[in-house]
């Protein structure tokens, strides 16, 4: 495995600072910045990947992407 | 790991086509002519390389990487029609088929990519005077359109749940995943929206299937996965 904690992909240049993904954000990981009102982890450790942050943008800036493998442990 | 430096390396260059089904076909000297007069470009992940509708003005093929081929449509969803990898051409059949061709879909790179670039001229004058690169470029376009009527069969005749099996037993089975998909780009690769993709990889985890760890889909089942596949 590359990276163990992944947090999504946030591509602030395409963001509009609608603040759909912070509001939608069911761990508070995600959260507008006061001053420019753009998302920022404020909790990573408590982001789960759920993707619903990913799932409600309507600019498509924020990414997760998913590895897909074949279970190694048995 | 491959080296492709620079243009000026057409030794390089010669070498990598001559490995590729397509234009191994073609002698030394004529390979030598594609790099005397060919255009090196490179994109990464994500760059856009060729348009819909866009008049192919020369002959692309593919040296390394990997470009998803789609159409968007009115409601602005992708399919993705096909991957181009290495020693593919790009647009072959609008190619071979009409002149001034148009590109019929767009191309993005998925990874860093390299493409040659090679003059239409030279193109239509290897395929003139060397019938064993005809029969090569024959047999190309006989895989394509097996590959097109594979999509158009499962398309019309597979539910979504089967075809996001067969996507993740194809796509776990590839050695080296370098770059992660997101839900998104599944909709796009088997058609449908994320929305289902998500319901469905929801449905698959509950079966015991599949788990989700954090970004990593890890597959558990797949005699499973095989069967729903095949439905
Ligand atoms: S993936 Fe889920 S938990 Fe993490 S930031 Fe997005 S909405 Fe929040
Ligand atoms: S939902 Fe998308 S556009 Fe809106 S604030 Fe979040 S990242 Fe920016």
């Amino acid at each position: 495995m590359v990276n163990d904690f992944a947090l999504p992909i946030i591509d602030l240049t395409l963001c509009s600072g609608c603040g759909a993904c912070a509001a939608a954000c069911p761990e508070h990981a995600l959260m507008m910045t006061v001053d420019s009102q753009q998302p920022a982890f404020v909790e990573p450790y408590a982001c789960t990947y759920c993707t619903e942050c990913e799932a409600v943008c309507p600019e498509n800036a924020i990414h997760c992407p998913l590895t897909i493998t074949w279970n190694t442990e048995d | 790991m491959k080296q492709w430096t620079a243009m000026d390396d057409k030794q390089g260059l010669i070498r990598i086509l001559g490995k590729t089904a397509v234009f191994s076909a073609l002698s030394v000297q004529e390979l030598g002519l594609i790099a005397e007069t060919s255009v090196l470009r490179t994109y990464s992940p994500g760059a856009p390389i060729f348009f819909q509708g866009d008049e192919i003005a020369s002959i692309l093929v593919v040296l390394e990487g990997d470009i998803a081929v789609f159409q968007c449509s009115s409601d602005g969803r992708e399919q993705i029609l096909s991957h181009l990898r290495e020693g593919e051409i790009i647009s072959v059949v609008p190619l071979l088929l009409y002149k001034n061709a148009c590109h019929a879909a767009s191309g993005r790179a998925v990874r860093a990519t390299k493409i040659v670039s090679l003059p239409l001229r030279l193109f239509d004058e290897l395929c003139a005077k060397n019938a064993a690169f005809d029969r090569t470029l024959l047999r190309y376009l006989a895989g394509k359109l097996e590959q097109i009527s594979s999509l158009a069969g499962s398309l019309s005749l597979r539910t979504a749940r089967s075809r996001l099996a067969a996507f993740l037993i194809k796509r776990a089975d590839e050695p080296g995943q370098s770059v992660g998909i997101t839900q998104e780009e599944i909709a796009a690769e088997i058609g449908t929206v994320r929305e289902i993709v998500a319901r469905l990889l929801r449905d698959f985890a509950q079966a015991g299937w599949l788990k989700r760890e954090r970004q990593n889909l890890v597959l558990l089942n797949r005699e499973a996965l095989e069967e729903e596949a095949r439905r």
